[in-house]
């Protein structure tokens, strides 16, 4: 079965509907066919309405509500026990319908837990990497003209991941690779920031810490590496400086 | 440095390599040099320095230039042979082989029959004493007797390590060697009305991809190295042909599954991965199995040990997905305690009441695993159903915080 992947709301947003060989699915602008995806993002709100219980996820500055209906298979009263701003991975369908001349879209959540902070780290970063091997995958095809899906198919390993992009050059819809690049690049940026803000925020809040406090603060959200090599950039980016020999200040 | 000759044969190679490349005195400095730092004998040294020269090998070993051959020819050529193949047939009740191709030199080529050759490879470069001319369907050729004499003087393309990459590949190139992963995409085509098989590939290199069409041979996936192929222009697209005068050399065989998608693909075998499980099925859970081998029974008999007193368990089937593939693996008894616990596995047992062992399972859905999956694929059924591939997870164990802090640290590094 192709797999539930994992995607950022960029490209869930920019999605379309497509029938490949009378399968209804999606095709995101790098060529992924996806009926079921996994996504994580931060919890805005959850409600009813009529009799429709729906949770509204924000990812990226994109909003996206998934409903609990035909597709969920957990107990949909688990909803009332998310926290406001926490985050989750939710597996859900993205479905489209004609109503009223026009395309009606919904996302039915299929099951969601909520995430810590590690595992909010480790599912950005496995989704950063399912998009830069998508982008490889799919500058390797461009590269090396192949049209057929079975030429495609050899270079990309899966079938799944060659069928995307065989519809998408057979189409002529293309790849607007330099757009997903950017947003490869403007994520790298945000993971690397958000481990700095959190750094930056802990000594601001006890005022001088010493690298090992900071680790044993932050040590159940993120590796001690990273904190140290983040402890460094910002002091060679003049944003905190050793008060005393291993004592770490904000720089007011 | 080439084996002492006396000087006057050595005096006499010089006059030759003069008379073959227009009396170029830089060949005779190069002859020299060459001659100082090589094991291979003089006239072999020879032979490179007049080919790097663009002279005519054929007045070098005093051979007839090929341009000038007639039916009445009988004498020695000197050539590079290419377009090699290969019949046998029988006569006399004895076995013979016999050698076509192209013989080429300076002046011209012509098509040749050798009889029995000794171990000949495309592009070689070959001296013939007592060949005769021969004339066929109207065109010249030349052809070997018994007592022709062949010597091997240069190996040409399969004797020749020097490998070009994907990206430097064009269509001038005559033959050449490659390395690369090559991938099987479609086997043993049936061409012109059956006479020759086409086997397709596509071959990745760092550089590149090219298609490779591999004629009346047997193609292996994996790292490949092709000696011998020779570019071809089809409807725009390069591609490189390989037939049974190339030589393939498989470096490494293509490797074992390494995710769900080619577990499923390949239909056998294992996999590790880490992935996640999106979710629980637990219908009919609760099955009898053989107490001697653990296979499922029916009718409450095992077929091989109908003696063996059958033993109830439990078994879930649950949906992993790794990122390459989504499928459906069983989770046998002896697991489902591992991941949920004995006390209740038993009591669903006893009460024959599933419901306890849901509610455990499905909270671990959407949690990241260590799966050591296997599968094997059934066999058709009696029925026509085509036969499927099954999976079973036989170990798991769920990611702790240390296995996410060592997977963003690789994950990070990956990015680096």
């Amino acid at each position: 079965m192709r797999p539930a992947y994992l995607i950022t709301g960029v490209e869930l947003r920019d999605s379309n509907p497509v029938n490949f060989n009378g399968e209804n699915l999606n095709i995101s602008g790098l060529g992924l066919l996806f009926k079921k995806f996994l996504m994580v993002g931060q919890v805005q709100n959850r409600m009813e309405e009529n009799d429709r219980k729906i949770i509204k996820i924000i990812d990226q500055n994109n909003e996206f509500y998934f409903i609990i209906g035909q597709y969920f298979t957990g107990n949909p009263e688990k909803i009332w026990d998310l926290q406001i701003n926490s985050y989750v991975l939710i597996s859900a369908t993205l479905t489209f319908r004609e109503k009223n001349s026009s395309q009606e879209r919904n996302i039915y959540a299929e099951n969601f837990r909520e995430i810590s902070d590690l595992e909010l780290q480790f599912y950005r970063l496995l989704g950063m990497k399912f998009l830069q091997d998508r982008l490889n995958v799919v500058k390797k095809v461009i590269s090396s003209g192949a049209k057929e899906l079975n030429e495609i198919s050899a270079l990309t390993k899966s079938n799944y991941l060659a069928e995307g992009i065989y519809y998408r050059i057979n189409q002529n819809l293309g790849f607007d690779v330099s757009r997903y690049e950017a947003l490869l690049d403007s994520l790298k940026l945000s993971s690397e920031r958000s481990t700095k803000d959190k750094i930056l925020d802990l000594i601001k809040s006890r005022g001088e810490m010493s690298m090992d406090e900071i680790i044993a603060s932050l040590g159940n959200s993120m590796t001690s590496k990273e904190i140290e090599e983040s402890v460094y950039d910002l002091l060679n980016s003049g944003e905190i400086y050793e008060s005393k020999e291993h004592k770490y200040k904000y720089v007011i | 440095m080439g084996a002492a000759l006396p000087d006057e044969i050595i005096e006499e190679i010089k006059s030759k390599i003069l008379k073959a490349t227009n009396n170029d005195q830089n060949a005779i400095v190069e002859f020299d040099k060459r001659l100082l730092e090589s094991s291979e004998p003089p006239i072999i040294v020879a032979l490179n320095v007049v080919e790097d020269f663009q002279g005519d090998i054929s007045v070098l070993f005093e051979g007839e230039k090929i341009s000038s051959i007639t039916k009445e020819f009988e004498g020695n050529v000197v050539g590079k042979i290419t377009n090699i193949s290969y019949k046998e047939f029988e006569r006399n009740g004895k076995k013979h082989k016999m050698l076509t191709g192209i013989m080429r030199d300076k002046s011209g080529s012509i098509p040749i029959t050798i009889f029995d050759p000794p171990k000949i490879g495309e592009g070689d470069i070959i001296l013939i004493k007592n060949v005769v001319g021969d004339e066929f369907n109207g065109k010249i050729r030349l052809k070997t007797r018994n007592n022709s004499e062949i010597t091997p003087l240069k190996r040409g393309v399969e004797g020749q390590l020097e490998l070009v990459t994907i990206s430097k590949i064009n269509p001038d190139m005559k033959f050449l060697s490659v390395e690369g992963e090559l991938r099987i995409i479609e086997k043993d085509r049936p061409v012109k009305g059956e006479q020759s098989r086409l086997t397709v590939g596509i071959l990745t290199d760092s550089t590149g991809t090219i298609q490779v069409r591999a004629w009346d041979i047997d193609l292996e996936e994996g790292l490949v190295r092709i000696y011998g192929a020779y570019p071809r222009v089809y409807n725009n697209k390069l591609y490189l042909n390989v037939n049974k005068n190339s030589k393939i050399e498989v470096l490494r065989k293509a490797g074992k599954p390494e995710n769900l998608y080619q577990l499923a693909e390949v239909g056998n075998g294992e996999v590790e991965v880490s992935g996640r499980i999106l979710g629980f099925i637990t219908k009919n859970p609760f099955v009898d199995v053989c107490s001697e081998c653990g296979r499922v029974v029916r009718d409450g008999k095992c077929s091989i040990h109908p003696e063996a007193k059958p033993t109830r368990i439990i078994r879930v089937t649950a949906i992993i997905d790794d990122g390459s593939s989504s499928q459906y693996a069983t989770i046998y008894q002896s697991i489902l305690i591992g991941l949920i616990g004995e006390e209740v596995v038993k009591s669903s047992l006893a009460s024959l009441d599933i419901s306890l062992v849901r509610d455990r399972v499905n909270e671990l859905a959407l949690n990241e695993f260590k799966l050591k999956v296997t599968a094997f694929r059934s066999s058709r059924s009696q029925s026509g159903e085509e036969s499927r591939t099954n999976m079973e997870i036989v170990e798991l164990e769920k990611f702790t915080e240390e296995d996410f802090k060592s997977s963003i640290e690789k994950l990070r590094g990956e990015f680096a």
